[in-house]
């Protein structure tokens, strides 16, 4: 799995791509395959010891499981019921291309995704690194941020600060609130500084969580792991395939 | 849109860009650095870091508008 870069691809394909795309929608979307189901892909406490299934890996990406939110077809399905309910083909647009931004990010872990689902339940992985979700959140944070995963994080954290000036206020009040009737419905009911924040918490939360977990993963925490930027790493962690 | 700009004669002192982008780098690190003791209670999900960025936002303009009037009364 990844971690930031969830947060950090919809700002960046707002920036490509302009006014074609909502970023809510594509936050929304990208998202939207973790969503209701991290917390017992991980279990209910941090350190990984409170389970509540027995095979996260089968629940986080297979079938039968909820593996389906990380399929083409999931994005594809909730994007036209957006579209049926809102009418908007901007916001239907959106979420499609969140939702598969999310699914191809995890497609370089070990474990994949069932990216034609329900046509096959066959998985597209490229095994960059290791996914260690069944060991809950804590390991999988050792993990994640000590191997290649870490570096994607940092590929898309960099893009973004490339692209800084799109996290301004006045970028916002010229490019981002006129395109989207979404920021025009929240301006009804909230002040610009709801507004701004609103835009801007996924960004800040995904470098602001990069750093912070490099710094946790490699000086903090007991078990303090060396980076290992090898193909298929960290060494160290169980090997898992899908499921 | 609402907006938050200063109004013509406000006595705000206009606060240069630079001046926030270190004010907005200095939050978020000082938001990992919160993380790296305590990363259940900040790093689980963007949705912890709003009431966070709600209060930077709200504290950008009186902490800079602090600083430029502190400046200004030194030249």
């Amino acid at each position: 799995m990844s971690w930031a870069a969830h947060d950090l691809e919809p700002y960046l394909m707002r920036a490509k791509l302009g006014g074609a795309v909502s970023l809510p929608f594509l936050l929304i979307g990208s998202y939207s395959p973790d969503i209701l189901t991290k917390w017992a892909v991980y279990g209910l406490d941090f350190s990984g010891n409170n389970k509540l299934v027995d095979d996260p890996v089968q629940l986080h990406r297979g079938f039968p499981g909820v593996g389906f939110t990380h399929s083409l077809f999931f994005g594809i399905v909730v994007g036209l019921l957006i579209l049926w309910l809102s009418g908007s083909r901007m916001w239907a647009f959106s979420f499609i291309l969140g939702n598969w931004a999310h699914v191809l990010s995890d497609t370089l872990d070990s474990v994949g995704v069932m990216l034609l689902w329900p046509l096959t339940d066959w998985h597209l992985h490229f095994d960059a690194w290791q996914y260690v979700g069944q060991a809950g959140r804590r390991v999988d944070a050792i993990a994640y941020y000590t191997s290649l995963g870490g570096v994607w994080d940092i590929l898309w954290a960099v893009w973004l600060l490339w692209n800084w000036r799109i996290l301004t206020t006045d970028y916002f009040r010229n490019e981002i609130y006129p395109k989207d009737h979404f920021w025009h419905w929240l301006g009804r009911r909230a002040s610009e500084t709801v507004m701004l924040t609103v835009y801007r918490a996924s960004a800040f939360f995904g470098i602001a969580s990069i750093i912070g977990w490099f710094v946790w993963a490699l000086l903090v925490n007991e078990y303090q792991a060396a980076l290992d930027w090898s193909l298929g790493g960290p060494q160290w962690t169980p090997r898992v395939g899908p499921p | 849109m609402p907006s938050a700009s200063p109004t013509a004669g406000s006595a705000t002192p206009r606060i240069p860009g630079s001046w926030s982008v270190a004010y907005w780098v200095a939050a978020v690190l000082i938001y990992a650095a919160l993380g790296t003791q305590l990363p259940q209670a900040v790093f689980l999900g963007f949705w912890q870091s709003l009431p966070y960025v709600l209060v930077f936002h709200w504290l950008r303009p009186k902490v800079l508008g602090a600083l430029a009037r502190g400046r200004g009364a030194a030249a």
